[in-house]
Order: structure tokens, then sequence, then C-alpha cells
């Protein structure tokens, strides 16, 4: 048999209709436009919605190239789709057989290709990382909700700060606690442009690295319990650190905000558990990794089916199983949604499993409260990004078991309970009377600096202490309007 | 952490302490500054109350309600109005949002009074107040005269006052003289002109922050970037007689450092020294020097335009030119680095620090930086040892807007060592021969502190190599 007959004898994958391509091309688009749905929700036109019109687009395609993988040309790329993601696993579990699986990137549903480090096998079991991650769980938790603000809301750039943290301790130990730029580096990776970039924050990733794995130095040593004191050493334990690092962040700064906004509206079913179900639900409904893109090297076949060199295979995780879902099956395991490989992947497993005891260990001190966007139980948005949520959490207990205040509830007030009721008019209710209370202060501060004996000495000072008092009877009458101003946009 | 002349952490009063200048009998300039920063924070309060209130009653939801329930949205407007405008409270205190800035705009073209705007003047009056006391120059009536019309809003006179000043001390003298309130100063003429675009520079100084546009017109420093491009280039050059008789006795020193930055002069070279530790290793210092006066701007970035551009921005013409520098000489990744910069130079290597792209591709150790205004910049990689030396008769360093009660505080893990020598005018106090000659001396131990720290860097000098540094 020669290179000929092979040619003659594989089939070629379908290829779609311009018609069809189109279609695709513009659910694509859409995916860039949050507010795309706000028409046909506001009107009822259910059927209008971003996610049935795609559900449409892809039981057409499924018919056209009858289930099986079908070739795309859209205006974003030409791309190989498989159209279920049993297919999708396993066309790209052959590609990875057959050595043809180059790099993959993850697809944002802003268009953005994100270069996400290669999978690597976890050489060690999750229940022998069990205990630490629990403790740090528990400990960043803590941290967390010490750093809310006067109104109990979570801050963006906080939260992303503890998590990259918990991820930093869990793999590299407590050395690596304040070592920022781990984090940085490796967000930079994410975003590299092109390959020669990519291959540039690699090496910049493992300089850092470098020291935490060979030479502690003036670092304080591997913790005994952190993954990368397990790690045997060899030659994939670089690859193994940054998978790690690269899924438990991911999951933490998406999947956790995510899953607090749906623990705020969802109800628990009876003999599950709200944690695992609200992670889950946040994995399934919104992966991270929604769609990701595995680029082919070198020719293979697959099923009969001959799939080029340069081919790029596009995993449309979440419209995938949307489809499935709709139904009635879509059983993958919840780590799928945080990496791209066909295989289960223990790196995701341990992800998920942080993910669910930071979840776990903030629900024991306090309630999310999910400020905006608006969300209904019963018609969940078909996306929710995570840097978009407003989130609160207010306490469920002020007091701990040892009759000590919780960490972060002296910054509480009695203005969190009307902020915890809602958006809009109530929120602004809320703002307005803690910043009553906040003039209030702020007038007796200034009328106690004009009491000090310090202003005695001269005439400048008695004018200073006059100063001070007439701006703190503002304050306080301020505090007397902006307070009935909070009443009635309270009403 | 903050070191004074004694070398010793400086601490404010404590509460409860006799708050009185035992010697002038007046108030406690730490009584004054407690004052200040209260009244500071009562201005940013009432001010983000203003603008959650505006907020409130400007969104369509609030519309909605409004068409729905419109006893309550008559009620609501009337109660929100009343806080807004009340002149016994918060004063004309609408703003944020469109709806808000535009009614701010015409209330300040108006002149309509703002609590916000009353306590943050108070505020920086009581800042300047504490400033006489250690800078007993600006009870000079004329100065007093000056900064008593700013703070009044009365420019003419302000702007008499200056040029009588100036008549009276000449330029560099009246720099110097009003160089410790020179931010206050400005922000004050910004808050209380009748330009609405302006005032974000006053309420950043008061907060303590990166202005992001000008005091003046209210420029974005954007429009700053527009006179400041290039992609920065670095040429060798061959180091004259003077250069070279100085980099023949250079050495790991601080003071070496200074003389050598002094040497290189602020016609735009730049110096690569390669040095050879006891380890083998091969580690790289690089001095920059700070601005040429001579013009607004010239060929290369150690210009007045670049100056500005660097103060406001990362990213500049100075830093891309010392990247192209580093390639050029063909520094390896991953190499370990110090920068010592005076002035631009300073701010320079803290933009290089606070450059996620250069820290990740060179390992930079330590940054030192002579009489720059580097405190509201942040190094990205935070364990980056940072150095700051200060006159405080220098002008330049106060230009990031850290006066005597603002808000900016350093990270604890930064050396800042300030002294008062005897270099009063500028720019004489802020020239690196200044503070070479004062670090040489024996009154300061801080040679010593600082070049313990360096000591990774000690060992053979295997080249040193100046570079012309170019904007395009």
């Amino acid at each position: 048999m020669n290179a000929s007959d092979i040619t003659t004898a594989v089939r070629r994958p379908t290829t779609a209709w311009p018609l069809e391509n189109a279609l695709v091309s513009a659910a694509m688009a859409a995916q860039r436009i949050s507010w795309i749905d706000a028409p046909a929700r506001a009107l009822g036109l259910k059927p209008f919605t971003r996610q049935h019109l795609t559900r449409q687009v892809l039981a057409q395609l499924r018919r056209t190239a009858r289930g099986r993988p079908i070739l795309l040309r859209t205006a974003f790329g030409t791309f190989l789709a498989p159209l279920n993601a049993e297919d999708a696993r396993s066309l790209i579990g052959r590609a990875e057989e057959a050595g043809a699986r180059g790099a993959v990137t993850g697809l944002t549903s802003h268009g953005r290709r994100l270069r996400l480090s290669a999978h690597t096998p976890l050489p060690v079991t999750l229940a022998s990382l069990n205990t630490r991650v629990r403790a740090i769980a528990a400990e960043e938790a803590l941290e967390l909700l010490a750093s809310r603000g006067a109104d109990s809301v979570l801050d963006r750039a906080e939260w992303c700060a503890v998590t990259r943290r918990i991820a930093r301790r869990l793999v590299l130990g407590d050395g690596a606690c304040d070592d920022t730029l781990i984090g940085d580096i490796l967000e930079a990776t994410l975003q590299a442009a092109d390959a020669t970039e990519y291959t540039a924050r690699v090496a910049a990733l493992r300089r850092r690295l470098d020291p935490y794995l060979h030479d502690p130095g003036p670092n304080p040593g591997p913790t005994p319990d952190a993954l990368i004191a397990v790690l045997p050493d060899d030659g994939s334990r670089n690859g193994v650190i940054e998978h790690v690092l690269e899924t438990v962040t991911r999951a933490l700064t998406e999947t956790v905000p995510q899953a607090l906004a749906l623990a705020s509206v969802g109800p628990v079913a009876p003999g599950t558990d709200r944690v695992e179900q609200a992670v889950g639900s946040a994995l399934r409904r919104y992966p991270p990794l929604s769609t990701t893109v595995h680029e082919v090297r070198a020719p293979f076949q697959w099923r009969g089916m001959g799939v080029d060199s340069g081919t790029e295979i596009l995993y449309a995780t979440a419209w995938l199983r949307d489809v499935d879902q709709g139904r009635g099956h879509g059983d993958e395991a919840p780590s799928a949604s945080l990496c791209a490989a066909p295989a289960p992947c223990a790196a995701a497993e341990l992800a998920v499993l942080v993910a669910s005891e930071l979840t776990r260990a903030l629900l024991r001190h306090a309630e999310p409260v999910l400020l905006a966007p608006h969300i209904e139980r019963d018609a969940l948005p078909a996306d929710l990004p995570a840097d978009s949520l407003d989130l609160a959490l207010t306490d469920v207990d002020p007091y701990m078991t040892d009759g000590t205040l919780a960490p972060g509830a002296g910054v509480l007030t009695p203005g969190a309970g009307a902020l915890a009721a809602g958006s809009g008019c109530a929120r602004h209710a809320a703002l307005a009377a803690e910043s009553a209370r906040s003039l209030e202060e702020h007038a007796r501060q200034l009328a106690a600096c004009a009491q000090r004996p310090g202003w005695n000495h001269d005439a400048f000072g008695e004018q200073c202490r006059m100063t001070l008092l007439a701006h703190a009877e503002r304050c306080a009458r301020a505090a007397v309007d902006v307070s009935r101003a909070a009443r009635w946009l309270a009403r | 952490m903050t070191a004074d002349t004694a070398g010793e952490v400086t601490e404010r009063a404590p509460a409860g302490a006799p708050y009185a200048d035992a010697a002038t009998g007046r108030t406690d300039p730490a009584l004054l500054i407690e004052a200040s920063v209260l009244l500071a924070d009562a201005a940013l309060a009432a001010r983000r109350t203003g603008a959650e209130l505006t907020a409130a009653c400007s969104g369509w939801r609030f519309g909605v309600r409004a068409v729905r329930h419109p006893v309550w949205g008559l009620g609501t407007a009337l109660a929100v109005g009343r806080a807004v405008t009340n002149s016994r409270g918060l004063g004309f205190a609408v703003n944020g949002g469109a709806v808000g800035e535009i009614v701010r705009s015409l209330g300040t073209l108006t002149r309509r009074e703002a609590a916000p705007v009353t306590m943050a003047v108070d505020a920086f009056t009581l800042r300047i107040e504490a400033a006489t006391g250690e800078h007993p120059n600006l009870t000079v009536p004329l100065a007093k005269r000056l900064t008593d019309a700013v703070v009044a809003g009365r420019r003419v006179e302000a702007l008499r006052a200056a040029r009588e000043l100036v008549q009276l001390l000449g330029v560099t003298r009246t720099l110097t003289t009003l160089s410790p309130v020179i931010m206050e100063l400005l922000a004050l003429l910004a808050l209380l002109d009748e330009n609405p675009t302006n005032d974000s520079f006053a309420w950043v100084t008061l907060a303590g922050g990166v202005p992001t546009t000008e005091p003046l017109l209210g420029l974005p420093r954007g429009v700053l970037q527009r006179f400041n491009q290039g992609s920065g280039r670095a040429e060798r050059a061959e180091a004259d007689t003077l250069l070279a008789r100085v980099l023949a006795r250079s050495d790991n020193d601080i003071v070496r450092y200074i003389d050598d930055i002094s040497a290189l002069g602020n016609h735009g070279l730049a110096l690569l020294r390669r040095v050879r530790g006891a380890d083998g290793t091969e580690r790289y210092v690089l001095l920059l020097p700070g601005t040429s006066f001579g013009h607004l701007r010239n060929r290369g970035p150690q210009d007045l335009v670049g100056a500005f551009d660097g103060l406001l921005r990362a990213d500049t013409t100075y830093t891309r030119s010392i990247k192209h520098l580093l390639v050029r000489a063909g520094v390896p990744e991953g190499a370990e680095l110090m920068i010592v910069g005076h002035s631009l130079g300073g701010i320079t290597a803290m933009n290089l620090a606070s450059d996620l792209d250069f820290v990740s591709t060179y390992r930079l150790t330590h940054v030192i930086t002579v009489g720059s205004p580097i405190d509201t910049k942040r190094a990205v990689d935070p364990t980056v040892r940072v150095v700051s030396l200060v006159n405080k008769h220098d002008v330049i360093p106060g230009l990031d807007g850290r006066g005597p009660a603002s808000a900016v505080s350093v990270p604890d893990a930064w050396l800042e060592l300030s002294w008062v020598d005897e270099t009063y005018d500028y720019p004489l106090s802020h020239s690196p021969q200044a503070y070479a000659t004062t670090l040489r001396g024996d009154q300061l131990p801080y040679r010593t502190r600082v070049n313990e720290l360096i000591t990774m860097y000690d060992g053979e000098i295997v080249a040193n190599q100046p570079y012309l540094l170019l904007d395009k």
C-alpha cells in the first residue's frame, strides 16, 4: 500500500454548508456580546436567546454530518468540530496516542486564546493531600472574610490575590506564600500572544520555580505536606507543578465565586451536599474551559476519517454539554471542565477538591448574597463570568463558638441586612445608611480632635479648633440628611 | 521603614501627648497633621456619600420605580436633593457618573460651595501649616502671602506674591522655599479654580495616589504620552577621559555609584557594569542618570517630557531604551541585576521593577534610587530590595505628592533613608554630587548600611560599558 492508496481509502470530514458556517460564526460572535439575550429575555422570547439558537445550530450540524465531526470554516478560523463529547474525547485521545496533538489553547467567550499548560498526570493520590487542602482552605477563608468591605462585599482583586496564594501554598509550600510574581507570570503565560512569547514566559516561570524545586536557598524550604515535597524528583515535576498551579488557580478564581452565586439562589436538593451541588453545578453550567482548541501537528486517522496536520480540533465543551443535557445525558465528571485532556485528570480533581473545601469553609461562617447581576433560580443565565459577580458574604453568626467576633464581622453593619435584600434602591439605601454612620463617626472624631488642649497655644490653634468644630457640625448635619434619604430609599 | 538623620525610625506623636512645641509655643505639627488626616478622611467620605446619593437617583431603576410609585419617587428625590444641596450639611455634593459629573461641573463653574471641597481645602491648609515647622522659610512674609492667597483661592494675588518672591529670592530659592508644599499648592489651585476637569488631581493628592491628570488644565496623562514617543534605542558609546578615570576607581559602594552617575552626566548616557563574584557568577549593575534640563525635549529619553512621563506612567522611552540596552549587551535571561538611578533614573528603575516582562526576564534584585519621587510606584516582584535615598531639602523626591500628612505610605520592606544637609538651594540640593558628598561624610551611617545590602555585587569588575540612550 502506498501513500496514494491511503489518501483514497481514508474518508475526509464532512464540510459544513456555507449557511451553517455563517450560523456558527454568528453563534461564536454572539458569545462576545454579553447583553445580546436581554431583548429576547425581556420580551419572554426564550427560543430567541443565544443558548436556544446555538442548540438549533448544533442540531442542524448533527443532521448534516450524521453526528460525526464536521469541518467548519468560520470567521474565526477553520476547525474540525466533534458534535458530541464522547467523539471529542475519542478524537483528541487518538491524536494523543498518535503523537499528533500539539499546543492546546482555551478559547474564551470574548474570543481570546489562552495557552494552557500541558496535561501532566499527578503521581500522588488526592487522599494524601486532603488534610493540607482542608487546613489551607479554612485558614484562607478566614482571611477572605476579614478582607470584606464595610458592606460585606468581596473585592475581586483581593479574592484573586488570596486564591493565588492558596494555590502557591498548596503546591510549593508556605515559603511561596508571598511570592506573588509566580501567579503574575502564570497569568501572563496564559495570555501569551504567540509561541515565542509563550516559550519566554514558560522559561521565566521555570526560573522562578527553580529555587523551590532544587535549591531552597533563602526560602524556608518546602513544607513537609506540600505537593512539591511529595512529588518524585523526575523529569515531569516541572510539568506537574505548572499544571496543578494553573488548574487550581483557575478553579478558585472562577468556579468558587460562581458556586457561591449559585448557592445564593439555588435550593439544596434533599440528600445532597450543598457545597458539592454548588461547585458541581458551577463547573457543569459554566466550565472555565468552555471551549478548547487542539492543534494537530501530524496526520492521523480516527474511525476511518483522516485528520490532516495543521487542523485545529474545536472542543466546544459548554455547547456540547448543553445540548447533551437538554437530551437527558451529559454525565461528565466536574473535573473535565478544568483540564483539556481527554482522559480524567487528577490535577483537575485536586482543583475541584480545593474549590469545594474553600466554598465549604466560607459557607461555614457566611451566607453568600449576589448583588449583581440579578439571577433567578429557574432562569439561570447562559454565562456568568466570575469577574462580573458582585458578591457579598454576610455572617451566619457574627460570634464564633469561642465567643470571639468572627473575622470581618467587626465591620458588618445593620445595613448589610438591607444590602442582602437585593440590588437597586435597597442597595443604595444600605450604602447611604452606611455613609450616614460614617459621617457621624467623622463628626465625632473631628469634635474630639477639636477638644484637644494642644490648640490652646496661639490664635491659629484656636482658629483650627473652630474650623474642626464647624466641619464636625456639618458632618453631623449631613449624616441626618443622608440618613433621611436612606430611609426614603429603603421604603 | 523611614529613618531620619539620627538614624532612628520616625514616629508620630502618640494620642494624649501635650501637643505644643515647647520652644516656640506654636501648635504642634503632629496635632496639625492628625487633624489634617481626619479632615481628609471626612472630605473623602463626604464626596463618596454625594456620589452614592447621586447614583441612587440618576439610575434607570430609580426612574422606573418613581413612575410606578410617584409619592415614593417625589419623597425620595426631595430627601436626596436636600442631602446633596444643604449648605449646612454636604453643600453642593452632587458628583460621580455622567449625570453627576455634568451637574458637578456646572456647580464648579458657578462656584457652588461643597462640604467635601471645603474640608479638603482645610486639610491641605493644615498640611501646609504643619510643614512650616520643619521648613521655616515658608513663614517668610512673601511666601506666607503666597500660600494664604492660594488657600483663599485668590489667584491674581497669588501670582503677584509669586512674582515678588522670585524678584526677592530668585527662581531657585523660590522653588526650594515652596518645594515642601508644592503638591498641596497645586492641588489647592486645581480644587479652587473654575475648571472642573483638573479637580481629580487634588482628590488623588489628598487620598494618596498617582494623579491621572496634570494640575493646571486637567489634561489626562495619555496626552503626555503623545509628546514622548519612540521605541527606545541604545547605542554603544565610548567613555571620555573624565568618565574613564572615575570608572577606573569605582567599586561596589553606593557613593562610588553616585560618583559614576555624576560622571556619566545627563546627556543621554547610561552604564552597564559586569561584575564577576567570588562564586564565579556574573552579575550586572545598571547606572541610570537623571534629567537633562537644557531642553523640554531632546533626542534621548532623559528630558523634561520624559521626566513627567516617567512620573505618571510606567512604559516610557527611558524604560524601552534600557530593555534595548540589555538585549544589545547580551545580558542573559535570568541574570541578577541591580539598578542605581538618580532622579529620573530612579523613577525609571522603579518603572522597570513594576514591569512584569522585565522582572520575569531578568532577576532584578536591588533598586537604589537617589533623590527620586518613587513613593507611588510598586515593584511587581516582592523580593526586589528597594532603597530610597532622600535629601529633605531636595524638591524632586516630593513630586510624588507624599506630603507631611499624605495617605501614601511606602511598603515595610522598603528602606527609605532621608536627611537634611547643608545644600539648601535647588538644583544643588538635587545634584548627585551633593548626595555623594553627604553620604561620604562621617555624620551618617547610611553609606555602610546600603553597602551591607548590596554585598552580592562585590567582586571583580569585568566591564564598564556606557551606552547612549535614544528615543528612536
